[in-house]
């Protein structure tokens, strides 16, 4: 069976495409509604925004998180803000600059009509998330605040202190919540999808586990939306939540919905650095430190010094040096790789030597101390909290982490899979962020997919559908549901001496050091050989304790350290077959004199989308091929 | 032992609160965490103990965790009779460093009447989200906006109401109260929608559905021991539970609607 | 009566039942201890103040009437306090923490021990009705005189020499400091009155209160016990000015000795 490749972007020019296309889509009467059921995956900002919004036009909304509630999805420890071209200070904001710029923040990797329909709602999201009371940073005459965020020249982030993330997903929740109230969103908490229900073509359902009794049960409705986020924890470390997987989008891959661009994985700069082997996750401090903290590590090699007592003359402010125009807000894919290079170079600080300075004491000495402290006090504590050093003493110590997932399932306009009935929002698909992702846009994408753009694309999918409802009695759901426990129980019958967690450490260092900031062709040829081992260890020679029909934390991570180690395969491959470089993949092979990476737009401006064929045939690797019409691609330069 | 590594690790004793799922008591079960880097974060050396359970083929405890940056609110452990441990963090954030060599720790869930049970160290604070399905939102659908700069809000008015809205739903102030409260809770998220002028028009219905749900879920009266500020991560003031009663006297004994005027009752 | 029992359904309600009756006993044991203090001015003068108490509105309502409308609204708040605080004790024994949580210090040993202290005023309370208002238990010191209705600073004196009596006024009396020193910051608080720019203000105000009221109300039993008050017999005064008369005798009221 061919994929549907067809993207469904509406003709016009691109500021058109958004309006023409709510003329002509397909539309679901109000009263018709609540005869069908959505099954949203994932309650972060955009499955929290989506499912409330489908619930309040009427749709009945069946909710599945493995979180006990809503609130916890990992969208809440986005930190800095949210973007949106409001041009609030009047520096020359625009749809089209915001287009723009992410156009361009994504290395010209992302499709073209989806950013500027992006642009177009970002606005729309702020008023939204005010009517619903989310508490953004006001200035004294009660209007609202912004501040900057990298690779941009204006001032369109909105803020609530440093935890954007968390004020947003409140609101949607509280929104959510409204609905639970009123019946028309049936929540399903502790529960983990682990399957996709095709019926004759088409998504029909899930099978999940009741992670509390084991239980496997599944759910039917007209339409799946997948809201599960990126699969940046297959690193092992990485700024995600512990429980954040890739498990839904892979099953979903499984199935016949093409994954796309799986290598393009964004290391943020600023995260508190690795100290040791135990250590189970990395912590992000926000890009916001970056508009008033500088990056420095010191101009000579394995300085003893304390940063305090280092001269400015030797210290090396090596952003503002090789990019005077954005200086330390330079796109982080660029922040990422030039502290890459200065630790490599042996400049680093800190016992491993893998860290760099972002110092605050020039904007403490201007600003006070007190001002620092309201806009970033939170950080600067949480910093201490687990450092144990005072930044307003001392410089931040970071090192980039693993942070977010440019790539995932393909969709279409209307964020359609390649399965019909499937959707895929949020961090979970691929469309808006190309090859980086700009601070504070992901937020800005969620919302817009939750709030605007799938409510009102959804119809166009279940309009023919009317009436035509299958039930869990249906053959196929019984099929996938004795597939999930046979997996299940294939698992916890290995019994061997490889636990989960060892595994899934030994796939995050191949894919840190192979697939990484840094990448070239042997590299990833070895790593997927590595992996490739691991999976076939993990297959033989798991450890699991405990039952299948109880909490079992290490029964959970093995089943999402099985996806991993398959997604982990697909990154390196389509690393390696992407032999170009472009934003965050960046190939040894290809860059210019200054170590700038070296697009190739006659022969990779394209979304490679990955097609599951079987258990024993490699996926197949598809071109969808990028338009620029708005705007022609150019060498990105930040200087 | 930890001697003979440098001063970088230590070595404690833990006692976990250990309760079968769908029993109704447990025990406290010991165990040795050896050589436990002091770089470690707390959660991280139950992470160590459980990964050595698992290698012993021993069911390992179950315990909740998710952001590990103390944001999400799911981590929720008793540290030595202490919410969150003896710091005003989440746990997650709980170091090892903070604990001396050789100590013994006991590690509890987070159990009251409200947040039953489930497994070892996990409980059910589902309740929370019944209190806020009550009323703790502004019913607004997904759509066009007025344009937020038209209605001014005073830099200060907002500030406050991100320290309400800050709560990050842990349930710390119901663990640590002698009386299993939620009101710091409820307050905070009615105090948050309370000071907006979006909030305005379901204020009182608000309070008085909210301060119901929290009956009706089993949480008991605050008798204002302070305790729950003193164990909350995100620092929230008992100032607003005195707000959420003055916003509840208003609801129903003045019963005043926005423009003063009573409602016959 | 609608709004009330909407009130009484629920806790933050209750507690609010809890915090306007505390005010109201509040108010009387401050006018209580103010009144006491005239046992300092002579015996004469503390009797002439309990039967002026009972001419209040006397006018309109007859003698003794608006002492009899405060003994019922007095009795309707403590039976409403106690009955209210008991059914919040209940909600919250089943809602309390079901392992041993430490507390964190933030609380007061006042506020730990409103239980304690409530339980044991309660007691005193029917002690001291039986004592001085019915003279159903009346002990005293021998070569005193016995109790007579009506003759208050006598029946204080009597009831003082003895050094357990006054003892057990005194420790009740410091039962009664905590209670309000806790009870009327927190009566505060349940009212939505506090807020952290006058908090300690409260704080400050309540302690301040609640010591007078300690050192006002021991001043008598300690005073008679070490006999540095003047003696009922010294006063010449006390019988001329008036006889009590039958139909007062059973209002001694809780104002003047009771």
């Amino acid at each position: 069976m061919m994929i549907d490749f067809n993207s469904a972007i509406p003709s016009g020019p691109v500021e058109d495409k958004w309006s023409n296309h709510l003329e002509h889509v397909n539309l679901v009467g109000p009263r018709n509604r609540p005869s069908y059921d959505i099954i949203v995956v994932g309650t972060g900002l955009a499955g929290a925004s989506a499912a409330s919004s489908l619930a309040a036009q009427g749709y009945r909304v069946h909710v599945f998180i493995y979180h006990d509630t809503p609130r916890r999805a990992h969208s809440i420890a986005a930190q800095g803000g949210i973007n949106a071209c409001k041009n609030y200070r009047e520096d020359g904001d625009s749809v089209h600059r915001l287009f723009y710029d992410t156009q361009k923040g994504g290395d010209f990797r992302s499709r073209e009509a989806n950013v500027y329909r992006l642009a177009q709602n970002s606005t729309a999201i702020i008023d939204q998330c005010v009517a619903q009371g989310v508490p953004f940073a006001r200035e004294y005459g009660g209007m609202l605040a912004n501040r900057s965020f990298g690779g941009v020249l204006v001032e369109r982030t909105f803020y609530c202190r440093g935890q954007t993330g968390q004020q947003l997903l409140l609101g949607a929740y509280q929104s959510l919540q409204k609905e639970i109230d009123q019946g028309r969103v049936i929540l399903h908490s502790r529960c983990e999808m682990l399957d996709l229900v095709k019926v004759e073509g088409r998504a029909r359902g899930i099978i999940y586990r009741d992670m509390v009794s084991g239980e496997i049960r599944s759910a039917a409705g007209e339409a799946v939306v997948l809201a599960t986020g990126g699969y940046g924890a297959a690193y092992f470390n990485s700024t995600n939540a512990i429980n954040s997987n890739g498990t839904a989008i892979w099953r979903a891959h499984r199935r016949g919905a093409a994954f796309a661009n799986p290598s393009f994985v964004q290391i943020h700069p600023t995260c508190i650095p690795v100290s040791g082997d135990y250590q189970s996750k990395l912590t992000l401090m926000s890009e916001s430190l970056r508009n008033d903290g500088r990056v420095w590590v010191p101009r000579k090699k394995d300085e003893t010094r304390k940063p305090g007592d280092i001269p400015e003359s030797e210290r090396y402010y090596y952003l503002e040096e090789r990019y005077p125009t954005f200086g330390n807000l330079v796109p982080r894919d660029v922040a990422s790789r030039a502290a890459k290079v200065v630790c490599d170079e042996g400049y680093g600080m800190g016992e491993s030597g893998y860290s760099v300075f972002l110092d605050f004491r020039d904007a403490i000495k201007h600003q006070g101390q007190s001002t620092i402290a309201e806009k970033y006090g939170n950080l600067f504590n949480m910093y201490e909290e687990i450092t144990g050093e005072s930044p307003y003493q001392q410089p931040f110590r970071i090192y980039p982490a693993v942070h977010y997932c440019m790539g995932g399932l393909w969709v279409d306009y209307n964020l359609q899979t390649t399965i019909p009935g499937l959707y895929a929002i949020g961090e979970a698909n691929f469309s808006d962020h190309g090859a980086n992702r700009l601070g504070a846009s992901s937020l800005m994408q969620c919302l817009a997919d939750g709030y605007f753009i799938l409510p009102q694309t959804i119809g166009d999918g279940l309009q023919p559908m009317f009436r035509d409802k299958v039930d869990t009695s249906h053959p196929e759901f019984a099929k996938t549901t004795a597939e999930v426990k046979d997996r299940i129980n294939r698992v916890m019958s290995i019994q061997g001496d490889s636990t989960p967690l060892s595994i899934h450490k030994r796939l995050g260092k191949q894919l840190w050091n192979h697939c990484g900031m840094s990448r070239n062709a042997s590299d990833l040829k070895g790593a997927i050989d590595q992996i490739d081992g691991l999976q076939s260890e993990f297959w033989n020679n798991l450890k699991i304790t405990g039952s299948a029909d109880d909490i079992n934390p290490t029964l959970e991570r093995a089943m999402r350290v099985a996806d991993f180690l398959e997604i982990g395969s697909l990154m390196c491959r389509d690393a390696l077959t992407r032999d170009e470089s472009c934003g965050c993949h960046f190939r040894e092979e290809h860059q210019n004199a200054e170590g700038e990476v070296l697009r190739n737009d006659g022969d990779f401006a394209h979304v490679a989308a990955w097609e599951w064929k079987d258990e024993d045939t490699q996926q197949v690797r598809h071109e969808e091929a990028l338009e620029f019409d708005a705007i022609q691609p150019a060498t990105r330069s930040y200087k | 032992m930890s001697q003979d590594h440098d001063q970088k690790t230590i070595t404690v004793s833990v006692r976990v609160w250990r309760q079968a799922q769908g029993e109704k008591g447990g025990r406290f079960v010991e165990y040795e965490v050896a050589d436990t880097p002091l770089e470690a974060s707390f959660l991280e050396m139950l992470d160590i103990l459980n990964e050595s359970l698992v290698e012993k083929g021993e069911d390992p405890i179950a315990f909740e965790s998710d952001c590990r940056e103390g944001i999400c609110g799911t981590c929720c452990l008793v540290v030595d009779g202490l919410p969150h441990g003896p710091s005003q963090c989440t746990t997650c954030q709980l170091q090892m460093r903070n604990f001396e060599p050789e100590a013994k720790i006991t590690i509890e869930p987070f159990s009251t009447g409200a947040f039953p049970v489930i497994k070892d160290l996990i409980v059910d604070r589902s309740s929370l989200d019944r209190v806020i399905q009550a009323g703790g939102y502004i019913t607004v659908h997904s759509g066009p906006k007025p344009e937020p700069n038209s209605v001014p809000i005073e830099h200060e008015i907002m500030e406050d109401a991100l320290d309400a809205s800050a709560c990050i739903g842990c349930g710390a102030c119901v663990a640590a109260c002698p009386n299993g409260s939620a009101s710091l809770f409820t307050s905070a998220k009615i105090h948050h929608l309370a000071l907006l002028p979006q909030g305005q028009p379901e204020r009182n219905t608000r309070v008085k559905k909210m301060v119901e749900a929290m009956d009706d879920e089993g949480f008991g009266s605050c008798r204002n021991y302070a305790e729950c500020q003193a164990s909350c991560p995100k620092g929230i003031s008992i100032k607003y539970i005195g707000r959420m009663n003055s916003d509840y006297i208003k609801a129903t004994v003045l019963d005043t609607d926005r423009r003063g005027s009573m409602h016959a009752t | 009566m609608k709004k009330i029992s909407q009130l009484y359904s629920t806790s933050v309600g209750k507690k609010l039942l809890v915090a306007v009756t505390g005010a109201i006993m509040y108010g009387f044991v401050v006018g209580h201890m103010l009144g006491n203090l005239k046992a300092f001015a002579g015996p004469s003068a503390l009797d002439q103040y309990a039967e002026m108490l009972r001419q209040i509105g006397q006018a309109f309502l007859g003698n003794g009437t608006f002492l009899w409308i405060a003994r019922i609204v007095l009795i309707v708040a403590v039976i409403v306090h106690v009955i209210t605080v008991i059914q919040l004790v209940q909600r919250n024994s089943r809602a309390k923490p079901t392992r041993t949580v430490r507390r964190r210090n933030a609380s007061t040993l006042a506020a730990k021990w409103m239980a304690i202290s409530g339980t044991l005023i309660l007691i005193f309370i029917v002690v001291h009705i039986a004592q001085f208002t019915l003279g159903w238990f009346t002990p005293h010191a021998a070569g005193t005189e016995g109790f007579v209705h009506g003759a208050v600073y006598s029946n204080l004196w009597g009831a003082f020499q003895l050094w357990w009596v006054a003892l057990f006024y005194v420790a009740m009396m410091a039962m009664v400091c905590m209670h309000v020193y806790h009870g009327a910051w927190s009566m505060c608080q349940t009212l939505g009155l506090d807020a952290p720019d006058r908090n300690a203000a409260i704080r400050g105000a309540a302690a301040a209160i609640a010591i007078a009221l300690f050192v006002g109300f021991s001043a008598v039993p300690i005073s008679m016990l070490t006999n540095s008050i003047q003696s009922p017999t010294d006063d010449s005064s006390m019988t001329e000015a008036f006889e009590p008369d039958g139909s007062s005798e059973s209002s001694r009221s809780k104002e003047g000795a009771g």
